[in-house]
């Protein structure tokens, strides 16, 4: 018997036209939740659903604009009676790996504003159901939370800020029966990653790590991982389920490996091509 | 001999007018810099410049605007000759102390617009010199950068990030023999603590704490020793540093003790109780 059942339940699911938050979607559609798959473009949005099935409806919203917000969560209780489990899973990267020094301010504030705001402007419209109703609130965050972010500052920033937000949250809901998961999430196959990595400077990133730890997995067995996390109302869900333990280590470890960035060789040279190069503005939308 | 002489250095504090960092901003005019002190109120900028010493002057800018701080920089540029290091200090607690559900929105967004986005904005007007003068930039963290920032989420979740951003930066800074630290103080005595514990909402937040934390980690500290922890981590170029130092070892253990305190946050009775009262404030003061 599961913490939580899904059959019956309505979903509401930011980025979900593709990727992680689309998995995510029709894996809890197939358990027999009703869900809302919401997305920048309302096109985008209306063909998932489609795909998804019949309980699904698509919506069209910027999570940067919370009046957006609201009104997404009001048409979700409109069409469906109510909001059970909101997945604040929007997110951005910048265009390419970029230091802090030369990436350029807009784009920075932009991942900034999309990856940890647009989580906060879901969270804000949705919790009066989530309370309500005994839901949960799931904050898509990353092993970026924990990991160093050079190269990549604003998403590292902003995951460390989702991840603190997310567990503060599962404190504050605990006295209503309502509850906040945290999803960390390593290297998933999405546009989000594959824009990323297919850089030439990432052929460096990847020279600098081991494969097992760049190995990526589909975004259907994300989704499958952040649905079984529900079902569970499990504090943390990490997919692959070994960053738990590299997240338990992380007060002992994140130190040692720091420090020994900051001499390797390797990522000196790899920061000196990033901080020469000029950098494009302007980051792409992706449902990562 | 420090790794770095603080003597002849060119330094800008944020926040400097009050509390961590005006005693940041003294004890680095005593060890022989000049220093900026930054303020929101230039007056009050400029006051606590005058009482550090004939090496200070005082320069009004809000960190949340980007290019106000890179007008400070190039004055600062403008009256020594360079900028050897920055402390992103400035900083700001939500004014009510609620949960993330009842706090008005603007207030939420506020703090991390200042604590977090002011932080970013103080490292890039500051990075073209201090990566051309090897120097340093100095990042505040908090002990809410890894405890649960339960009924203070916006502050938590701009520490966190702020202590994501020192230590990407400093892998950054590397190559080009500059660097950034994060410090991390648990309660300092300054405005910020006294006004959000002691002083809202008739010391709630003070009473609270006292609730669910044992006495020995609410024990606060001077901003003289803020002040010094700072200095010290910038003449030792240290990556982290933690006052007081319990709180390092908290750190360390974070990821193994996260998860059990949080769980037991969940279940604990009092945190309820305390929940459901500063919820029914909040919904008191919406009526």
């Amino acid at each position: 018997m599961l913490a939580y059942d899904l059959n019956g339940k309505v979903a509401l699911v930011t980025g979900a036209a593709r990727g992680i938050g689309f998995e995510t979607a029709r894996q809890m559609h197939l358990r027999g939740a009703s869900v809302a798959v919401l997305d920048l473009d309302a096109g985008e949005a209306r063909e998932a659903a489609e795909r998804i099935g019949s309980r699904a409806i698509g919506l069209a919203g910027d999570v940067t604009d919370q009046n957006a917000m609201f009104a997404a969560v009001a048409e979700v209780v409109e069409k469906f009676g109510g909001l059970d489990v909101a997945i604040a899973n929007a997110g951005i990267a910048q265009k390419q790996f970029a230091t802090a020094r030369n990436i350029s301010g807009e784009e920075w504030e932009r991942v900034f504003e999309v990856d940890l705001l647009g989580v906060w402007r879901t969270v804000r419209a949705a919790l009066p159901q989530i309370v309500e109703r005994r839901g949960q609130m799931i904050v898509v965050s990353s092993v970026y939370a924990f990991a160093n972010g050079m190269g990549n500052t604003p998403y590292a920033v902003a995951k460390a800020g989702v991840e603190m937000l997310g567990r503060s949250l599962r404190v504050e809901l605990a006295p209503h029966g309502a509850s906040a998961s945290v999803a960390y999430f390593g290297w998933v196959d999405t546009r989000l990653v594959q824009d990323a990595m297919d850089q030439e400077s990432s052929g460096r990133i990847k020279e600098l790590s081991p494969d097992w730890l760049l190995k990526r997995i589909t975004p259907a067995e994300a989704g499958a991982g952040l649905v079984r996390g529900v079902e569970e109302r499990a504090p943390r869900i990490f997919v692959p389920k070994w960053w738990r333990y590299v997240s338990a280590l992380r007060g002992i470890v994140n130190p040692l490996l720091d420090r020994r960035m900051e001499s390797d060789a390797r990522t000196r040279a790899l920061i000196r091509d990033l901080d020469a190069k000029s950098v494009d503005v302007g980051p792409k939308p992706s449902a990562g | 001999m420090p790794a770095y002489d603080l003597n002849g250095k060119v330094a800008l504090v944020t926040g400097g007018a009050r509390g961590i960092g005006f005693e940041a901003a003294r004890q680095l005019h005593l060890r022989g810099a000049s220093v900026a002190v930054l303020d929101l109120d230039a007056g009050e900028a400029r006051e606590a410049a005058e009482r550090i010493g004939a090496r200070a002057f005082g320069v009004g800018a809000d960190v949340t605007d980007e290019g106000g701080m890179l007008a400070a920089v190039a004055a600062v540029v403008d009256r020594f000759g360079g900028l050897d290091i920055a402390v992103a200090n400035a900083g700001i607690a939500p004014p009510t102390v609620t949960t993330a559900r009842t706090m008005p929105a603007e207030e939420w967004k506020r703090v991390v617009d200042v604590n977090l986005i002011g932080a970013w904005h103080t490292a890039r007007a500051a990075l073209p010199q201090v990566s051309e003068r090897g120097g340093q930039i100095v990042f505040i963290g908090s002990i809410y950068s890894f405890a649960n920032g339960m009924l203070a989420s916006p502050y938590a979740v701009s520490k966190a990030g702020v202590e994501a951003l020192g230590r990407a930066l400093r892998a950054e800074l590397a190559p080009l023999g500059a660097s950034a630290s994060v410090v991390y103080f648990g309660w300092v005595d300054t405005d910020l603590v006294r006004d959000s514990l002691d002083r809202r909402d008739g010391g709630r937040g003070a009473r609270i704490l006292g609730e669910i934390l044992p006495a020995f980690l609410l024990k606060r500290i001077t901003t003289e020793a803020a002040g010094a922890a700072i200095v010290r981590a910038l003449e030792e170029r240290a990556p982290r540093s933690f006052t007081p130092a319990v709180w390092r070892y908290l750190s360390a253990l974070r990821g193994l003790m996260n998860p059990l305190l949080d769980r037991r946050m969940d279940n604990d009775a009092a945190i309820a109780a305390v929940v459901s009262e500063v919820e029914a404030a909040a919904a008191e003061r919406l009526a």
